[in-house]
């Protein structure tokens, strides 16, 4: 083995002792970008699907993968708020720090948006209007009642 | 007889400046402006894009009767240029003595401008807006992503208070005219009349023109919002 090659396998080592570390405990800064761009995602998502909704004939072809991918964003949530990536961490995020000191609450909240999204892509798959529409007052209302409790608003 | 004996004495004469349309314009605008504020810091949505339309439907309304109006509703009358506007702040801002306009003066017809433009800004803006929570939005977000409509919202709201210094600004400047020119500005607002001691050559577009223009701009407001947005 030359001397290069052990400092190759020295490092491909040590790179995947800090990926596993990572995966153990995420960064408070990746932690924060991810769930930015998951819920940017979530957002975006609903934003589509409320668009289809109001033009008054929303074609489910549109909204069903949206919604799917609404339910299975909504579901890893919770995965991105270890308790290092409230606004002590320095960190720019609008997550408040009560989440964590109310996590029991912030988490019944999380799964009703989980409920609701999973309620959303079953109504998307039935391609009932009504239930669709009545999944997305109730998915926004889940939306609003965590982001109400436990996110600083925009300025 | 002399010239000063055909009036009873100064100030003697009824001078009606402000018609009728430019003055429910402006008292309608301020209870929008309220009923805006108010909403948007409740969010009540509804109530919020009804009473965006209705300042939709008074913008258009103003920008009509500023061409085909009365006098001193009229931009020709009250759009001046910077050398007029300089000569009045020079010789006639703080001189009680000068002669009072009969409608904007060359100061305050640039800022019944600003407030305007920036009150149209203001609801471009709304049109395109989204909330964070994805479901209440202007009528015409659905032609923007998500991030666009947020980025609206954003500026939405931080053109508000920009419209609030604007107005604060206007009301500074009306105590102003009160208290060290002694000269109500209000008053005429209301009543529509000032008292003066020589009538001015002023023009008075019909009611029924306004009634047919503030027609017409309802039905265009509905017409844009309605078949083209999507609320």
């Amino acid at each position: 083995m030359s001397c290069s090659k052990i400092v190759l396998a020295a490092s491909a080592g040590l790179m995947m002792v800090s990926i596993a570390a990572t995966a153990a405990a995420p960064a408070p800064a990746e932690a924060i970008a991810t769930r930015k761009a998951n819920f940017k995602e979530i957002g975006g998502a609903f934003k589509s699907i409320n668009d289809e909704i109001k033009s008054g004939a929303p074609n489910m072809n549109t909204v069903r993968p949206l919604a799917r991918d609404m339910a299975a964003r909504a579901a890893a949530a919770l995965k991105y708020f270890p308790s290092n990536s409230g606004p002590d961490s320095g960190l720019k995020t609008r997550a408040k720090a009560s989440i964590w000191a109310n996590q029991a609450d912030f988490v019944k909240l999380q799964n009703n948006l989980i409920d609701a999204a999973n309620a959303l892509n079953q109504a998307a798959t039935s391609g009932d209007v009504a239930q669709l529409t009545a999944a997305r007052n109730t998915a926004g209302q889940a939306c609003k009642a965590c982001h109400d409790k436990y996110r600083e608003p925009d300025t | 007889m002399s010239e000063r004996s055909e009036v009873s004495g100064p100030d003697s004469i009824r001078q009606r400046i402000w018609d009728l349309p430019t003055r429910l314009f402006h008292w309608t605008l301020v209870a929008l402006i309220a009923t805006l504020w108010w909403s948007g810091e409740q969010r009540t949505l509804g109530w919020h894009r009804l009473a965006g339309y209705a300042v939709i439907v008074l913008l258009l309304f103003r920008l009509a009767w500023g061409f085909a109006g009365s006098s001193t509703a009229r931009f020709r009358s009250f759009v001046r240029s910077p050398r007029a506007v300089a000569g009045y702040v020079r010789r006639d801002l703080f001189n009680r003595a000068a002669a009072r306009h009969h409608g904007h003066n060359p100061l305050g017809g640039w800022s019944v401008i600003a407030m305007l433009a920036l009150l149209s800004v203001q609801v471009a803006l709304g049109m395109f807006a989204v909330d964070v929570d994805g479901i209440e939005s202007g009528p015409f977000s659905y032609l923007v992503d998500f991030d666009t409509g947020r980025l609206a919202a954003r500026l939405h709201h931080q053109a508000f208070n920009l419209l609030l210094g604007l107005m604060a600004f206007h009301l500074v400047a009306v105590l102003f005219y009160l208290l060290h020119r002694r000269h109500n500005l209000i008053a005429p607002m209301v009543t529509g009349t000032v008292r003066s001691s020589k009538g001015s050559e002023l023009s008075f577009a019909s009611h029924r023109l306004a009634a047919f223009l503030l027609m017409l701009c309802v039905g265009l407001t509905w017409a844009v919002v309605r078949l083209l947005g999507q609320a």
